[in-house]
């Protein structure tokens, strides 16, 4: 084997290894200059149900513009199956500034509730760990809407929601090694 | 014109026929229903507090069963929102906008509840006893928000004072959370303290993203406190207790109502608990109002209830807004409501007496239901022992 050949292996495996273990951070979605009408962005657009990775390293934060100052909004995950259902999950909630803008972030409680579908627990210690007794939140494009408490004002976009990528099962093994994550 | 006239004749007749029923609708409220909500955690993590929502269901079948309220059945409306500010938000538009609900009782939460303040106020809707003791519902004021749940400032005075006066304490800190909920304690004890010319021993906030009570704990064992009130969320004070215990420091731990369950909050501390002093404001001295709901739990409580401290503080919100229901007489209107809870005075059902007073925008206490506490302390097994009479401020 040559030296090119070697090294071109070499960057083969490093291009591998690093896509199993990236995220999926997505193009950044923009509003719309030309447009005066509510909207929806989300950032990142796309997400990873990894347990460690959504609790301590994805901010999920939706902004809307075009909604009436001082109005309140929530943000719900539209269509979702739960229990034999489809229903919609509200997930994050804001005020509307005075430029009618706002900002939404997922709550870490929401994420482990709504999107891993856990619970939280004590240990002998007093710690807290997250146990996940079900399926998550089946992976798929869904549409996300921010609808006004006030009017009938509201806004959607899509995010789109992954299984955990194999370096994500390594944490949350690693999780559950420290005693961080229980699986029933 | 004289075509027209029996034309304007049957409109006028129509409008005499049906405005007394467009005025005496009330969102709600009909001949033979009144509706009710409230929003609680009823599952997640922080389902530790749904008693309270099921305490109030059983008030209002007891109501139900002696016949309701001038013929009118309370129709009770439960919403979980997974202590998720966001679901409470969807969950009571819903309710408002498709049911009608003519007020609304409790609702667990200060997060949850802020959520929906604006809202419920912008409709009018009469709220009472959001079950927080922050001092968001009462100041200012507002006309149709009527508190119960005593202030957070008043607590930590009452248990300062206790540890000043009565246990001879000298080396008050307190831990509590940077938050309006954590200053209100920290406020109570501060002002408490000056009153007996002593300083706080050590002040440390704790951010509510916070997840290590490592530091907290090391600043506290070098403060040598003979006490520590905790103004922090149960979870972080449960493990500040656990570590201190590591570390070989043993004060009187001190808290508010939010640890007042002490048979609850004992099984998950695992008995960590045992000796500390709450205040709380469910009445457990009157034997025969609590046999009265004790029967009607055994015949009406949700299998997932448990008899404590939050399921009678559910009990106990549900009587005044029942109280206030009964002293408007069959015309049930949402100011006959308001002006008749502002009516109650001393009102004594199983918590603590209740009076409210006219609405005056620059008195809080104008709408502030509950100002006595007692408190108690958590003996072995998490029984409780009650260690002082009312207290007032």
């Amino acid at each position: 084997m040559t030296k090119n050949k070697k090294i071109a292996g070499i960057f083969t495996c490093i291009t591998i290894i690093t896509c199993l273990f990236m995220g999926c951070a997505g193009t950044p979605m923009k509003f719309n200059p030309d447009s005066t009408a509510p909207q929806l962005i989300v950032d990142p657009p796309s997400i990873r149900l990894g347990i460690a990775r959504l609790l301590n390293s994805t901010q999920l934060v939706f902004q809307g513009q075009g909604f009436h100052p001082g109005d309140s909004v929530f943000i719900n995950l539209v269509g979702v199956e739960k229990d034999g259902e489809t229903t919609d999950v509200p997930i994050a909630e804001a005020v509307v500034e005075a430029d009618g803008r706002f900002t939404a972030e997922v709550q870490k409680l929401v994420k482990i509730t709504e999107l891993l579908r856990g619970d939280t627990e004590l240990d002998d210690q007093m710690e807290m760990y997250v146990l996940i007794s079900r399926p998550p939140l089946p992976a798929g494009t869904y549409t996300v809407r921010a609808e006004s408490m006030e009017s009938d004002k509201k806004a959607e976009c899509q995010l789109v929601v992954k299984d955990p990528s194999l370096g994500d099962r390594f944490k949350d093994w690693v999780g559950g090694l420290l005693g961080k994550i229980k699986k029933k | 014109m004289n075509k027209r006239k029996p034309l304007l004749i049957l409109w006028t007749m129509l409008l005499v026929l049906f405005t007394p029923i467009f005025l005496a609708a009330e969102e709600g409220v009909t001949d033979t229903e009144i509706h009710i909500g409230q929003f609680g955690p009823l599952s997640g993590p922080a389902k530790l507090w749904a008693d309270c929502v099921y305490g109030a269901d059983i008030t209002f079948k007891l109501v139900n069963q002696n016949g309701g309220i001038y013929g009118r059945k309370i129709i009770y409306h439960p919403l979980d929102d997974s202590y998720n500010p966001a679901k409470t938000k969807a969950g009571v538009k819903r309710l408002q906008e498709t049911v009608g609900i003519f007020a609304w009782v409790g609702g667990v939460g200060t997060a949850t509840g802020m959520s929906v303040k604006d809202y419920l106020i912008n409709r009018k809707v009469p709220w009472v006893g959001p079950l927080s003791g922050s001092e968001i519902w009462v100041n200012p004021p507002v006309k149709t928000i009527f508190a119960l749940y005593p202030h957070y400032t008043f607590s930590a005075k009452a248990l300062c004072r206790y540890a000043v006066k009565n246990l001879g304490k000298k080396r008050i800190a307190i831990a509590y959370l940077n938050d309006p909920f954590g200053q209100s304690g920290l406020d109570g004890v501060q002002k408490t303290l000056k009153e007996y010319g002593l300083e706080l021993a050590a002040a440390i906030p704790v951010e509510r993203t916070e997840t290590n009570m490592n530091p907290t704990t090391l600043e506290l064992r070098k403060a040598e406190p003979d006490t520590v009130i905790l103004w922090l969320d149960p979870f972080k004070a449960l493990r500040l207790i656990m570590l201190a215990k590591q570390m070989g420091l043993a004060p009187q731990w001190m808290s508010g109502s939010m640890f007042g369950d002490f048979p609850q909050m004992y099984k998950l501390s695992k008995g960590l608990i045992e000796g500390m002093i709450t205040d709380n404001y469910v009445q457990f001295s009157d034997k025969a109002i609590i046999e009265k709901y004790k029967k009607a739990f055994a015949e009406f409580g949700d299998k997932e209830a448990n008899w404590g401290v939050s399921l009678i503080a559910g009990i106990g919100y549900a009587e005044v807004l029942v109280e206030g229901l009964k002293q408007c007489g069959p015309d049930l209107t949402r100011e006959k409501f308001i002006a008749a809870l502002e009516g109650i005075q001393n009102f004594k059902g199983i918590a603590a007496a209740v009076s409210f007073k006219p609405f005056n925008p620059n008195d809080p206490f104008c709408r502030y239901g509950i100002k006595q506490v007692y408190l108690q302390q958590c003996l072995p097994g998490g029984e409780t022992k009650i260690i002082t009479d009312w207290l007032s401020d």
